[in-house]
């Protein structure tokens, strides 16, 4: 198999080559994160750091990866996947502003696997992963409650659902339901504005 | 809920915020008491309530597991007489997170047809589902009785071999008689094809629990012992199961134990029939009971058609591996020895990496002493198990009768400490007075 990126884990996930795919996954999600980490606290040193929630997330998905705890490369629900989807799908978006073709409709347009790809990259691209260090801290306001909060970082962190909910002292229910709406909020927010929201899905 | 009704996944975002709100609520409502899940319903419009009910059930279902409940269907149906899917629908999640076996059954679930419907039975869930057929849990109504329906799934016979085979599979259980063997109620034919309705062991079968490692030598032969002596009844019988394996040794939880004391049940089974077992009970308080007897052939055999190579590799003799029309109480010993293997070691005596690799090893090799793997197991269980694993029938000559009266005697002889055990209480004894003297001294300063 040759490297690819995102879609192409995906593909090969389903195809049976889960390991190959979570190999790649791992390496790329490694030096993601350093970069992102390394940027977020060159922008962020001007700011009491430590309050950055971005910033500390980040901090912890390096340790995660430094401990050899890499979050699972599991499907297109996956927190990990919906956040690089989201922030490449924005790179397109601002490159198609530049040049001027950015089209009226770009909140209801499908998925486009291959334009992703090519923004996603085989190796993490420092621009890329300053943009999901950005993506991630816009994400994690929107989230407005605390718990959801929490339950994105952990789950980000490659934590299961039943580690969290003894974490947080809730149901493995409501942790799967959370993460069920952080989904939707977070796809959601990426096409607001253009939406009526209500009953659109 | 119908099938219509949307679940969680499926609702609005702000629909779904609103359900998530109201379980947030229910959830903190817990843990100061018990709270009423039918107040909160109303907290979301009507078309939202299916979904809330789902979510409202699964945090109420965690929480009572959690306190050592044990919550029925029946309880629940008797609020919510409508919503029988949605409380369906919450045992199979309840199902999912204990039982790995069930995930995957539930993941090919959309393409299952629904259960069948069958006059005088409420269908409550699935049990499993087979190469051969699929077994549900259904209430027998007039009697209210918990039992398992067993359907062979259609298009790999026609329906006269289907019919006949069943009708053999019933006469053979009806055969026998044992507290270790599944008993028989009724066979029965509806629209769905043919069923057997066999009494319902709680407790899943000994292949759950089964997680790659060795189980106790003691433990082993306890559970054993029992299974042996349905065995040896059904040989008396002229009965040949000829498929036994750990998938289908069942587990009866309310029945008798497998301890001859007088423990009382878990008070949770006292208590009617359980929506499923709250928490996973020892294996200690289990009764072991034969089942599926679809492969069982009477004494002496009648060559019947199919083909002779049917069980499982793992746990079939080299004769039924060779294809031979095996039909002696000899392939049960083998079943048995390649069981008690499994239980002992962790794995069973021979595994390739596909059917036909494992073929060649139970036809080829030898298996691996029991006590090379685990140096715990008793050498009397050792030469026991081995003695079911003879390659040639002619030398596999110990009985049922044989094999269930070496494991009582393993079991009630008595035990002698050896020296070992001498050293290692010598060892504690002389820890202890040393910290003892340690602390005398520090507290002497």
């Amino acid at each position: 198999m040759d490297a690819g990126s995102v879609t192409t884990w995906l593909r090969a996930l389903s195809s049976g080559q889960g390991e190959v795919a979570q190999n790649l996954w791992e390496r790329y999600f490694a030096r993601m994160v350093v970069l992102a980490r390394n940027k977020l606290r060159a922008s962020a040193s001007r700011a009491a750091d430590e309050e950055d929630i971005a910033l500390s997330a980040f901090h912890s998905f390096f340790r995660a990866a430094s401990e050899k705890r890499f979050p699972r490369l599991a499907n297109r629900d996956d927190l990990w996947q919906v956040l690089v989807v989201l922030t490449a799908r924005k790179a397109i978006d601002q490159r198609k502003y530049e040049t001027r073709q950015k089209r009226a409709d770009t909140a209801t347009r499908p998925l486009d696997d291959a334009a992703i790809d090519t923004i996603v990259g085989t190796d993490p691209d420092p621009a890329f992963a300053a943009m999901v260090a950005d993506e991630f801290r816009v994400l994690l306001e929107k989230l407005g409650d605390e718990q959801l909060r929490q339950i994105a970082v952990r789950k980000l962190e490659g934590f299961t659902n039943d580690e969290i909910a003894a974490d947080l002292g809730c149901t493995v229910r409501t942790v799967g339901r959370r993460l069920a709406l952080i989904r939707d909020l977070w796809e959601g927010s990426s096409s607001e504005g253009t939406e009526n929201s209500d009953e659109s899905r | 809920m119908s099938p219509a009704d949307p679940t969680f996944d499926q609702l609005s975002l702000p629909a779904k915020q609103r359900v998530d709100a109201a379980c947030a609520r229910f959830e903190t409502a817990w843990r100061d008491g018990h709270p009423d899940l039918a107040a909160y319903l109303g907290e979301v419009p009507e078309a939202e309530q299916p979904a809330l009910l789902l979510e409202l059930l699964m945090i109420e279902l965690e929480f009572r597991r959690r306190q050592g409940e044990s919550p029925t269907v029946e309880e629940y149906l008797v609020r919510f007489p409508a919503s029988e899917a949605v409380l369906r629908r919450a045992l199979r999640s309840l199902l999912m997170e204990t039982d790995p076996d069930a995930v995957s059954e539930e993941a090919s679930e959309k393409q299952q047809p629904l259960p069948p419907s069958v006059p005088g039975y409420n269908i409550l869930h699935e049990l499993g589902r087979g190469g051969m057929g699929v077994v549900y849990c259904a209430r027998h109504t007039p009697l209210n009785r918990v039992v398992a329906l067993k359907f062979i799934l259609p298009g790999r016979q026609s329906d006269a071999q289907q019919r006949e085979r069943f009708r053999r599979e019933a006469e053979v259980i009806a055969r026998l008689r044992h507290p270790n063997i599944v008993q028989i109620f009724d066979l029965g034919v509806t629209d769905a094809g043919c069923y057997l309705t066999l009494e319902f062991a709680d407790g899943g079968s000994l292949r759950q629990r089964l997680n790659g490692s060795p189980m106790n030598p003691v433990l082993v032969a306890r559970l054993m012992e029992p299974l042996v002596r349905a065995v040896m009844h059904a040989h008396r019988h002229g009965v040949i199961h000829r498929d036994i394996k750990p998938a289908n040794i069942l587990l009866s939880i309310s029945g008798d134990s497998i301890f001859a004391d007088n423990r009382p049940l878990p008070d949770i089974y006292t208590r009617g029939q359980t929506l499923y077992p709250v928490q996973p009970v020892s294996l200690r308080d289990c009764t072991p009971k034969l089942s599926d007897f679809g492969l069982a052939r009477l004494l002496g055999g009648d060559p019947s058609g199919e083909t002779a190579a049917a069980g499982t590799p793992a746990y079939m003799s080299p004769e039924q591996a060779a294809g031979e029309e095996a039909c002696t109480p000899a392939v049960d010993m083998w079943a048995l020895g390649a069981t008690m293997y499994e239980l002992l070691t962790g794995r069973p005596p021979f595994k390739g990496a596909s059917a036909r690799e494992t073929l060649r090893l139970v036809l080829e090799s030898f298996p691996v002493p029991p006590r090379t793997i685990n140096p715990a197991i008793p050498g009397q269980l050792e030469a026991i198990c081995l003695k079911c694993l003879q390659k040639n029938p002619a030398d596999r000559t110990i009985t049922a009768r044989d094999l269930a009266q070496e494991l009582h005697q393993f079991l009630h002889q008595p035990r002698r400490l050896g020296w070992r055990w001498l050293w290692s209480a010598m060892a504690v004894l002389v820890a202890l007075a040393a910290t003892a003297y340690a602390l005398w001294c520090s507290l002497s300063w």
